[in-house]
């Protein structure tokens, strides 16, 4: 924490990846910063399990059955969900996409730990002010 | 069309190929990993600065995900080895079978004394191979392949088996009007496709300009 935003509340998280090990990682991370944590391995997974009461959706753009910008579009979230895309592919029409279909990050592949931290300060913060 | 242009137009689809390809499977395997080896190490640096110890099999996945990266990394630098120096394609196919073995059984194995002709087919050898067992992972659904490079007094085999199914086929590198079979009779190369039920997949090299049994380079996939 930097001083600039509130301190960390725990967030309720819905982390969607195909890799398995990524989702992992991702999960035992964000539940050790203590986040409820729950997961989905595909866009027809996660559109089943997703849940109303949702601070933070984190999903890979690139799904078996479709992709994240699929499952932001699907879903229907509520405006201050804050919603992060995952992806190895960061061109400009990429990160584009992302953003105008909703997500507030656009996080590449392979991204540092800190990248997360940082973002999940952001959102505490947005969730925060509405 | 002029013969220079199709050539030129070839090359192009081929460099563009070869980018796809490999950018796909850097996502898919070493930024997979590497974003894993970040988490996981950040969180270990957490644990120990809240003062408690980093669990062992914490420890033992990160060193799992480094080794991983660092066996994937060294299938993306094979290319750039084979260009100047040819005859280590026999390395770079035991490097990429390891790096299979993370996902499937894979064996490699060679025979006789390799001698490779130049660095565009060592190149050529090595990409097929790739992409073979990308697919035969991927569109296959095989759970076992077995690589082996042969060397005769008459010519030279690369043979990938596996024990995949084949109904995926045209979703595959394995296609007569896919660019890698276009690409290899740019080379020379004669690419035959056996029917899906018992494919095989043959690339023959005639080093004479003539197709002579004596002189040819083969690569199967049974």
């Amino acid at each position: 924490m930097n001083g600039r935003y509130p301190k960390m509340r725990p967030l309720k998280i819905f982390a969607v990846e195909n890799h398995t090990d990524t989702l992992l990682a991702l999960c035992q991370y964000l539940e050790s910063l203590g986040h409820e944590v729950s997961t989905a391995r595909s866009l027809a997974e996660a559109l089943d399990k997703i849940s109303e009461d949702l601070d933070l959706l984190i999903s890979d753009i690139g799904l078996p059955d479709g992709t994240g910008w699929d499952l932001l579009q699907k879903a229907k979230l509520r405006p201050n969900v804050f919603a992060v895309a995952m992806s190895g592919f960061g061109t400009a029409a990429d990160i584009a996409q992302s953003y105008q279909i909703g997500f507030r990050r656009h996080l590449l592949k392979p991204f540092q730990a800190m990248e997360l931290d940082k973002i999940l300060e952001e959102a505490v913060w947005e969730i925060g002010v509405k | 069309m002029a013969i220079w242009q199709k050539t030129e137009q070839l090359l192009m689809e081929m460099v563009e190929h070869e980018e796809r390809f490999v950018s796909q499977e850097m996502h898919n395997t070493l930024c997979q990993n590497l974003t894993s080896v970040s988490l996981l190490t950040q969180l270990a640096v957490k644990t120990k600065e809240a003062g408690k110890n980093v669990p062992l099999t914490d420890l033992k996945r990160i060193r799992t995900h480094l080794d991983a990266a660092r066996e994937q990394s060294l299938v993306f630098m094979q290319p750039h080895i084979l260009s100047v120096c040819p005859n280590e394609l026999p390395q770079a196919l035991r490097i990429l079978a390891k790096t299979v073995t993370l996902r499937i059984e894979c064996q490699f194995s060679s025979e006789g004394e390799i001698s490779i002709p130049n660095a565009t087919i060592a190149k050529f050898f090595f990409r097929v191979a790739r992409e073979s067992v990308h697919d035969i992972i991927c569109h296959f659904q095989a759970k076992r392949v077995c690589i082996t490079l042969r060397q005769t007094d008459a010519y030279l085999t690369l043979e990938i088996q596996h024990n995949g199914n084949h109904a995926n086929i045209r979703n595959s590198a394995f296609t007569e009007e896919g660019i890698l079979a276009r690409f290899a009779r740019h080379l020379g190369l004669q690419w035959v496709l056996d029917p899906p039920t018992n494919i095989s997949l043959k690339i023959f090299w005639y080093p004479a300009g003539q197709p002579t049994d004596a002189n040819s380079l083969q690569i199967a996939t049974v």
